[in-house]
């Protein structure tokens, strides 16, 4: 059966090492995108498939500001960047497609009116617009050459493409340049995938290398950059972590057991958890999250515990073999295991992507490891009694006692403190120097990036066109009454048929024949009473890329909005139209999993209390369930008493407190009289370790690892120190 | 005799520069006001289209246009940009930065009307040139401008301004009966 094992265990080893080594070859990209923890079945399709594409929109665009000390040093500048980042990303011009679609609009000027010109002829009075057109060709310095004025004598295009929405009119144009103040606005397209790391560094290091003028300022944003800075952030503090964790393994083997064979044991049983929770994700999933890696260190600590335990049973006993340890642990560590990987289960019930992996990566890793132990270990481990830890040094039930009423007191205090918490902003917590730049171009553009858009879906796109015409009206009125800053929607430039229809019926009813011949009469023309003859509807097809998703799904983007509540209020009667709040729905979402992480938790509890009574009895299940449930109520409020607030990434670490709580509780449990000092060692160092790793997580910037690493280290001090309690006899 | 005829000579020619008048300086609290009248020649039309009217000027406020042949309007350009007025009522406004090509116009309206020529010169590089009794200033906009040159001329105040554009439009503007006056 062990050879069997064996076997089995070199077959695995292997696959998961080739799979893995294959992926790193690859490039294996790491996802470091904590959206892509989040379920997504909650979303209606609508909202998704849009969400998706402006998401990846989104992803694709930089935006970089430049200023020099003058606009010759600035256009230097522009230039330098532009070259340095041709590899990387294709620059747009907003200006160019401004002037691309006023070109294309230009023929279809008769069904084209501003707001005023189309009140003034649904009025009747249509001298208006001709004086208005009058006005504006007999000032100075007027705007309007004569070539335009022959082709549109009314100036209806002018008028119209004034009207504009207020964030392209931020944009200047400057020799050519799109200029906002004394800026040079850049907009790139990427070439490469904005979470590809490679890409990342290239893009990043081109644009370091950009050899500015003296004095320039630059300013930039973009998912690429936040995303750069939160892979380097979340591997290194990854990497930092493992390696301490490591470090600290080794050393507590070397110091506690002075050999080396159980830290080469230790070190044997991680890399089997890890080796094999790569492996099996890889070959399940195509990018492993950063938070399935923060998990696996998490791993360590489970996997290493099996490894202590295992030697530590050698303390003091004369004749001790490798198989005779691994036969006296095969009980709470099969439990221990089994308990684990059912826990793990449980979690891959729940709808998240990132979560999945996590548990995939976990339940694999710890089976590994356990069967490393039991398998592998008789067959290489040679060594016998442990003689020179003769006084071991064990919590006594006072400090038990002592540290489950501190536990207590202190998780009392955190019931008056306790608060939830599912902003996202914390979640994906932005460097704060890329923040600031963001905000000053938010400012300076007047483009906000609270994200929200209206999503429109319709059959075809003429009924969406007119959906948006029959929703600006209400969107005026909330402009007009300060709700909203301002809004872009596709119709604002390019109107249904159904409008354009209209308004030439209007031009043709006050503006053409003989008030069109008096008008150019007027004007010292010759009458030309044919140039607002045209053919043909303006569609959006080719143009306004970013509002127009796909032909049968629009979105309005919203600038500045005050009252969620309000626009709902204005949707009620629109079919197809959807406020997309990301800030706001994935606040709603995170809360919605924080609180069904806690029923999972709950329903692993459950499950392995069942499993615990068909091995025991009821009175032992709940005994051994105390501990790690004890810890697990307890850890949030004291959490709460020390002013952290309890987010969706607290409850996660719950669970894992449970786990591992459940293993030392196991352990205390099984131990015979005369074994508790070893197994309270063993006990010790695992938790020592586990805490080592999770301690260091607890310091991480980024709130979610943070969030994870304090839930942990609480939870675990107060399980190894409340395990005693359990132990037969009560007293050691 | 001969010296006499030397000096006469001499004064002969310095007599111009002193005939010159040198263009005035609107002071802090100062607004000039005055009429016009403008022809704008659109290339292919027949006629040029005249207009005529009162106008007034001062740092803060802009420049005020206000037609009265052949219809009453107004207009107001500053910084910021133009914005249109028929009966009172607001029929158009274009910014600077929807029409950079204002933001030139401004500036050499603006200052020339304080005459602050220094300022011109720098920004522009053209400065005042003697021309009759008076002075003139002609300089093309740099970059990507839809003006191809503006003219100006002037003695004690500017009285004719040219503008010429690419597309072979002319605007042509004489001020009269021009005063200083306080601000309004």
């Amino acid at each position: 059966m062990r050879k069997l094992g064996l076997i089995f265990w070199a077959c695995v080893m292997l696959g998961s090492l080739w799979v893995t080594g294959l992926r790193f070859y690859e490039g294996a990209a790491l996802d470091t995108n904590f959206m892509a923890l989040l379920p997504e079945e909650d979303q209606n399709d609508l909202s998704r498939k849009a969400n998706d594409l402006l998401k990846s929109q989104g992803a694709e665009r930089i935006v970089i500001l430049i200023k020099g000390e003058d606009f010759t040093h600035s256009k230097q500048d522009a230039l330098k960047i532009v070259e340095a980042l041709k590899p990387f990303a294709e620059r747009q011009n907003i200006r160019d497609n401004f002037k691309e679609l006023a070109t294309a609009l230009f023929p279809y000027r008769a069904g084209l009116l501003s707001a005023q010109d189309r009140d003034w002829l649904l009025a009747g009075e249509g001298s208006k617009v001709s004086k208005r057109a009058l006005a504006q060709i007999i000032s100075p310095f007027g705007i309007s050459n004569a070539q335009t004025i022959t082709q549109d004598p009314y100036l209806l295009f002018p008028a119209f493409l004034a009207s504009a929405p207020p964030h392209q009119a931020k944009y200047g144009d400057r020799e050519g340049w799109t200029v906002v103040q004394d800026y040079i606005v850049l907009i790139f397209h990427l070439q490469g995938n904005a979470f590809d790391q490679d890409f990342q560094k290239g893009l990043s290091a081109a644009l370091d290398q950009v050899d500015l003028s003296n004095g320039s300022q630059l300013l930039k944003t973009g998912v690429v950059f936040y995303a750069q800075k939160g892979a380097a952030q979340g591997q290194s503090e990854a990497t930092l972590i493992g390696a301490i964790s490591l470090i600290a393994i080794i050393l507590l083997n070397l110091v506690v057991f002075r050999s080396v064979r159980p830290m080469l044991l230790s070190l044997l049983t991680i890399l089997s958890g890890v080796g094999t929770g790569l492996g099996v994700s890889f070959i399940v999933f195509e990018k492993l999250h950063i938070m399935a890696f923060i998990f696996g260190a998490g791993l360590i600590g489970i996997a290493v515990d099996y490894t202590f335990h295992y030697c530590c049973e050698a303390i003091g006993k004369k004749g001790s073999n490798a198989l005779e340890r691994t036969q006296t642990i095969a009980k709470p560590l099969t439990l221990g295991m089994v308990s684990s990987v059912i826990g793990f289960a449980i979690l891959s019930t729940a709808p998240f992507p990132g979560l999945r992996q996590i548990a995939l990566f976990a339940a694999s890793g710890l089976f590994m490891a356990y069967l490393t132990v039991m398998c592998v270990y008789p067959f290489i481990d040679k060594s016998t009694v442990i003689t020179h830890l003769t006084r071991l040094w064990v919590p006594s039930r006072r400090i038990s006692v002592t540290v489950c009423v501190c536990a207590l007191m202190l998780g009392g205090i955190g019931v008056i403190n306790f608060h939830v918490d599912d902003d996202v902003r914390r979640l994906q917590q932005l460097p704060p120097d890329l923040k600031q730049q963001e905000d000053q171009i938010r400012t300076l553009t007047g483009v906000d990036n609270a994200m929200r858009f209206l999503v429109i879906s319709g059959g075809n796109e003429e009924q969406l066109l007119q959906k948006e015409e029959a929703l600006a009206q209400g969107l005026d009125q909330l402009v007009d009454k300060g709700i909203l800053g301002d809004y872009q929607a596709i119709s604002q430039f390019i109107p249904s048929q159904h409008r354009q229809k209209e308004n030439r019926k209007l031009v043709a009813r006050s503006l053409l024949g003989d008030a069109l011949v008096a008008h150019q009469s007027r004007l010292g023309m010759t009458p030309h009473p044919d140039v607002y003859d045209q053919k043909g509807y303006m569609t959006p097809e080719g143009y306004m890329a970013d509002l127009r998703l796909t032909p049968t799904l629009h979105v309005i983007r919203l600038n500045a909005l005050k009252s969620p509540q309000a626009l709902e209020d204005l949707l009620t009667g629109f079919d197809g139209v959807v406020l997309l709040d990301q800030a706001r729905s994935i606040g709603q979402l995170l809360g919605k999993y924080r609180q069904r992480a806690l029923v999972l938790t709950a329903l692993a509890c459950l499950v392995v209390g069942v499993l615990l009574t068909l091995r025991y009895n009821v009175k032992s299940a709940v005994k051994v369930l105390t501990i790690p449930v004890f810890a697990v109520i307890t850890t949030p409020f004291i959490g709460a008493a020390f002013g952290e607030s309890f987010t969706f990434f607290n409850a996660m670490a719950l669970l894992l407190v449970l786990m591992i709580g459940l293993d030392y509780a196991l352990f205390s449990y099984e131990a015979s009289e005369h074994n508790q000092a070893p197994i309270m060692l063993a006990n010790g160092l695992s938790a020592l370790s586990t805490i080592l790793a999770f301690g260091l997580l607890s310091f991480s910037d980024l709130y979610a690892i943070h969030a994870f690493g304090i839930t942990i280290l609480i939870g675990i001090l107060i399980a190894y120190f409340a395990a005693p309690l359990i132990l037969k006899n009560g007293d050691i | 005799m001969q010296k006499l005829i030397l000096w006469a000579l001499s004064l002969c020619i310095c007599f111009p520069l002193y005939a010159q008048d040198k263009p005035i300086s609107l002071k802090e609290g100062q607004a000039l006001e005055g009429y016009f009248i403008q022809q704008r020649h659109l290339s292919g039309f027949a006629h040029p289209i005249v207009s005529e009217g009162q106008f007034y000027f001062e740092k803060n406020k802009g420049l005020i246009w206000k037609t009265q042949k052949p219809f009453e309007t107004k207009l107001v350009i500053n910084a910021d940009g133009i914005t249109q007025f028929v009966d009172d009522q607001d029929t158009m406004t274009v910014s600077v930065k929807q029409f950079p090509a204002l933001e030139t116009l401004h500036q050499v309206l603006s200052l020339s009307m304080q005459g602050r020529w220094q300022e011109i010169d720098r920004l522009y590089g053209a400065g005042l040139t003697p021309s009759g009794t008076g002075w003139a200033l002609n300089f093309q906009p740099e970059g990507d401008m839809p003006i191809q040159s503006i003219s100006l001329q002037g003695d004690e105040f500017l009285n004719h301004l040219i503008i010429v554009k690419p597309e072979g439009d002319k605007d042509e503007i004489q001020f009269h009966d021009q005063q200083i006056t306080e601000i309004k």
